[in-house]
């Protein structure tokens, strides 16, 4: 890449970033591309090494000569806004490298591990000609689990010694991984969490750790459940009923050192793998409409409430509500009257 | 989302890349201004020690920061500071000002102010002093 | 200040106050609070290391820590060493007076160490440049603008030659460098330098600091990742264990940590889990406690508190001999007296640098009262530059006047036994077992850096100080009262082009005047020792007597091990 062009991809971001002038626009052109780029989504409690892994993971597929962009986010403060984002320190192997482009973000106060624009980025980086985008998020445990919404393969990253049994289990980590990875496999007591992880997953799941064919028949116990879980549900909508589907995704649990190439090498090829099941088995393009009609419901949200919301950082309450506010404290309204009346007003 | 917000909430934070160029391994004060910097609402990237000054440049246009602030405190300064300067004009990126910090002599600071360092803050400044230039300082119509 | 009785017969339930503990609290109460009520509060009575301090310490407190004269203090040079690591201290055998020192190229740096041993300097410690600390030759392209900096160039042996010219190297009490992420290679040209005089191993003695756990949480030379780094540093120790057992060549540092921000008491437990880490990889390596620990010093720190750096080498002693003789079965003096090097600090400020001189003076006779062995002292001009030759040589005079004048060494350990200094060598020693619980709890020295443990308490502290200062809460002369414009002196660290010329002419020549075949088969063997993980100091001294660089033998280190990545906590 030019260092002009690093410029405006970088000026791109900002714009959508900053929703400055032209941020409609340029999304506008985005979302009409035809290339939406593979999103694999890195998360984990922090400490795990993400930031680390990620710079081998970029390397290694750096090699091929494709475009690669890192979207790493950090979470802001929420007293000022402000953040410090350190995830270039980690970079080392994926440094000076041409084609690939690395951007820090801040959370900007939304929850939920993601900026509250990183969809939008990752389809300004299609435009760019970007085919794969790596997402690090803030590693703040159980408020990661958006980025599954994003991203078309979730790698879930955890170390031995972050505290018994496994956090990510408690944070709701467990539910979101396509892939799971114990970092930092050379320290003691890597193979016990690796363990803790596959009997976790082993509660959820029939069949090995990647692509599994479904049993024939009077094989094996598939009986449908009657009607699963809401949780089970999600893992099935995501890597396949082994009772319907021709095919199911079980995750791996890989061992990896980030400074050890060959591991490396196969959680690449373990994220292809399932990106690529996941597309010959249409869950990429369901995935997409699920993502799409997020994001259409969250856009709605948005316009329909933005005469009302504040100003952040601002104690004043917007002109429409004023009254409406008075009323319902005053005890001469309910919230659910104002909400319609204002609704109505707008012509909604 | 694209959707226009109402009254124009002030999303666009002031982002700067604190930088160590060079071989000087202390960066207590960079961590301490970082600090302060993000207590003041901005966007603090760090790149970590021993930065060539063609990776700062390069990571301070992916990152499309509006300053560099470059600690420094080996007395490199002279050759690195300039340096700098030079490559982000190179690359088209001039509206990224550099500030620096540290152990600099007073007798230097008029050359690298008219090489294009914005400014030179000594060791020991008030966090709020520099806040206080960043906010005067950035252009906030930038994108 | 000495205690009439022993207390220990008194030991009264916490709830029910003693005679003592109810006199003091009348005074408290009828004295001084009504005179403290009239006067404003100058600022928080509150050390660094957060410690309140009362108005006044009496025997009651003593009562309250269950002070025991034979089981915490002791007599000087025997278990646990509260009150002196050897029998007569300043009275017997006055601390090292010690020159930290180095610019420019070798030739203009052997003319500054001539002058220093002139007025009396007894131990040099080479301060080198940051190409050299961090394994890069002078004309890497990473030393652009550093070389001659911040210290001298130290390409190869010949530049060891020159800067020792006309210095015989058992001349001083001790010689040595800091050398933290090449502690094998310093050693091995300082012992090749000594065969070069004709000097042999055993008549002069060399000190290294070879700490290079403290480099990745706060002083920043760091090559390797850790866990190698830290084996080719105890490489070094156990070379002299063999080969030269008077050497001092690990010094663990808590100086840098507490600078960073992490306060002394925190910073002396992490230097000591640093220590630990390197005591068990040379137990593992089959040599035995009462033979390593006599080699290891400690660095160290405290320049905000008088009265606390004094109380901190005290329960530093404390703890090395109990950990020494508890953890590890030590069972010689030299294995459980703790050693130590300071460097006398003070709150140095950048506005009107000669007030640096008395701040140094009070940092360092805290040392002193502390019982520290080696001693040196910051120029004044130390923080904004490489110290001028009236500066260096200011701080030299200051450390002979405090081993001289006003019988500060005339009796040994003279505050012990002050409620005062027991009250808060006991609360000292408390912080540092709580850091040293904590470290553990994470797994040790190790997990420390890559959790980003130290790097956070570090920070923490930092903005904490920082504030203090900005708020007044600690005072500072010419900064937060009677506040000064800093004056950053012509001279700070120019570095020199005319050095950095001679060095990259020496370095040009020695490369192509050396026996290639030697240097290559040499380096042959660095690699492979350090491949099958023997002790490297045997092949790197080889390299070293065949003039290899420092940068050529890092490197194959940086091939073999890789590089450092540096953690995210900021």
């Amino acid at each position: 890449m030019e260092p002009g062009e690093i410029r405006r991809i970088a000026r791109a971001i900002s714009t959508v970033e900053n929703q400055s002038a032209g941020c409609e626009a340029l999304l506008e052109q985005a979302y009409r591309q035809t290339h939406w780029p593979n999103v694999i989504g890195i998360t984990g409690p922090p400490g795990a090494g993400k930031s680390t892994l990620v710079d081998a993971l970029v390397a290694h597929w750096a090699r091929s000569g494709e475009r690669i962009a890192v979207l790493a986010i950090d979470p802001s403060s929420p007293y000022s806004g402000g953040a410090v984002l350190g995830d270039r320190v980690r970079r080392s192997r994926s440094s000076g490298l041409d084609n690939v482009y690395f951007r820090s973000l801040s959370s900007r106060g939304h929850v939920g591990g993601l900026s509250d624009t990183a969809t939008d980025l990752v389809a300004v980086l299609g435009l760019f000609g970007f085919r794969r985008v790596i997402v690090e998020t803030v590693g703040a445990g159980q408020s990661d689990v958006e980025v599954h919404e994003t991203a078309d393969c979730t790698v879930v990253v955890t170390v031995p010694g972050l505290g018994d049994g496994i956090q990510a289990a408690k944070a709701g980590l467990m539910e979101i991984g396509d892939v799971f990875v114990v970092n930092k496999a050379d320290l003691p007591g890597a193979e016990d969490t690796a363990r803790t992880v596959e009997r976790a997953l082993a509660a959820a799941y029939t069949g090995s750790p990647g692509v599994n064919a479904r049993p024939k028949h009077g094989q094996g116990s598939a009986e449908p459940a009657a009607s699963p879980s809401p949780g089970l549900a999600a893992l099935q909508l995501r890597h396949g009923d082994a009772t319907r589907d021709d095919t199911t995704w079980v995750p791996p649990v890989l061992r990896t050192v980030a400074s050890e190439n060959a591991e490396i090498a196969m959680l690449a090829d373990v994220v292809d793998r399932f990106i690529g099941w996941s597309d010959g088995a249409g869950r990429l393009a369901m995935r997409a409409r699920e993502r799409a009609y997020g994001q259409i419901v969250r856009a709605l949200a948005t316009l329909l409430l933005a005469p009302y919301v504040r100003v952040p950082g601002s104690n004043a309450i917007p002109a429409p509500v004023e009254q409406w506010v008075k009323d319902v404290a005053g005890g001469r309204a309910s919230p659910a009257e104002a909400a319609r009346a204002l609704l109505d007003r707008s012509g909604a | 989302m694209s959707v226009p917000a109402p009254a124009a909430p002030q999303r666009r934070k002031i982002r700067i890349l604190m930088a160590k160029v060079g071989l000087d391994g202390h960066d207590v004060g960079a961590r301490v201004v970082a600090r302060g910097l993000l207590d003041a609402g901005m966007e603090v990237i760090y790149t970590g020690l021993r930065r060539k000054p063609d990776d700062v440049v390069r990571a301070a246009i992916e990152e499309d920061v509006d300053w560099i602030g470059v600690s420094i405190l080996s007395g490199a300064h002279r050759v690195l500071l300039p340096k700098l300067r030079r490559l982000l004009d190179a690359q088209g990126a001039e509206d990224i000002g550099i500030i620096a910090g540290g152990v600099i002599p007073q007798e230097d600071i008029p050359e690298l102010t008219a090489q294009g360092v914005s400014r030179v803050f000594l060791s020991g400044t008030p966090v709020a002093e520099i806040v206080d230039f960043l906010f005067r300082e950035t252009r906030h119509d930038r994108v | 200040m000495n205690i009439a009785k022993s207390p220990r017969s008194i030991s009264p339930a916490p709830d029910e106050p003693s005679t003592a503990g109810r006199q003091h609290d009348r005074w408290v109460r009828e004295v001084y609070a009504p005179a403290a009520e009239e006067k404003a509060p100058r600022k928080p009575f509150v050390v660094d290391v957060g410690i309140p301090i009362k108005p006044l310490y009496t025997p009651a407190n003593l009562e309250r820590i269950g002070f025991d004269y034979e089981r915490d203090l002791g007599f000087p040079g025997e278990y646990p060493f509260t009150r002196g690591d050897r029998p007569g201290m300043n009275r017997l055998d006055p601390f090292v007076v010690s020159a930290y020192s180095g610019f420019g190229d070798a030739e203009a740096c052997n003319r500054r160490f001539r002058k220093l041993i002139e007025v009396g300097t007894e131990q040099i410690l080479v301060a080198l440049d940051l190409p050299t600390q961090c394994g890069y030759d002078s004309d890497h392209e990473m030393s652009t603008a550093e070389v001659g900096n911040v210290g001298v160039a130290i390409d190869s042996l010949a530049d060891m030659e020159l800067l020792f010219n006309g210095i015989p190297v058992d001349s001083l009490k001790r010689i040595g460098t800091l050398g933290n992420s090449i502690g094998p290679i310093v050693l091995a040209l300082y012992a090749a330098l000594g065969e070069k005089q004709g000097v042999p191993w055993q008549r002069y003695t060399v000190n290294l600091q070879n700490d290079p756990l403290k480099e990745y949480i706060a002083r920043g030379t760091q090559i390797l990742p850790p866990a190698p780094a830290a084996k080719l540093a105890t490489d070094a120790v156990a070379w002299c264990v063999d080969n030269a057992p008077g050497w001092s060549p690990m010094t663990v540092c808590v100086n840098h940590i507490n600078a960073g921000g992490a306060g002394s008491s925190m910073g002396t437990a992490i230097a000591f889990a640093n220590a630990r880490h390197y005591i068990e990889l040379l137990l593992a390596a089959g040599y035995t406690i009462d033979q390593v620990a006599p080699l290891l010093h400690m660095f160290p720190d405290e320049r905000h508190d008088f009265f606390v750096s004094i109380a901190n080498l005290r329960a530093l002693r404390r703890i090395w001999a109990r950990t020494m003789k508890e953890t590890y079965g030590a069972t010689t003096r030299e294995a459980m007296a703790c050693r130590t090097t300071v460097y006398g600090h003070g709150q140095e400020a950048l506005a009107e640098p000669l007030n640096n001189i008395a701040r140094t003076a009070f940092g360092t006779l805290a040392y002193v009262l502390g019982g520290a062995s080696y001693v040196y002292l910051a120029g004044y001009d130390e923080a904004v530059s490489t110290p001028n030759e009236e500066s260096a040589k200011v701080a030299l005079r200051t450390l002979q006047i405090i081993a001289n004048e006003h019988g500060f060494g005339d009796t040994i350990d003279p505050l012990g036994g002050s409620y005062y200094i027991e009250t808060l060598t006991s609360e000292v020693e408390r912080q540092i077992r709580e850091g040293l619980a904590q470290i553990e709890a994470i797994g040790g020295a190790l997990p420390v850096i890559a959790t980003g443990f130290g790097r956070r308490v570090m920070t923490e502290g930092a903005v904490r100080r920082q504030r203090a200062i900005d708020s007044g809460a600690r005072p500072w002369v010419t900064v937060n009262m009677w506040p000064q414009k800093p004056n950053v002196s012509n001279t700070a660290f120019r570095g020199d082009a005319q050095a950095t010329e001679r060095q990259l002419a020496r370095l040009a020549r020695v490369k192509s005047e050396r026996d290639h075949a030697r240097v290559a088969a040499t380096l042959a063997e660095v690699d492979r020792a350090s491949a099958e993980g023997r002790n490297v100091v045997p092949s790197v001294l080889e390299a070293v007597r065949a003039y290899a660089t420092v940068g050529e033998i890092v490197d194959i280190w940086r091939n073999r091990f890789g590089s450092f990545a540096p953690a995210t906590d900021f």
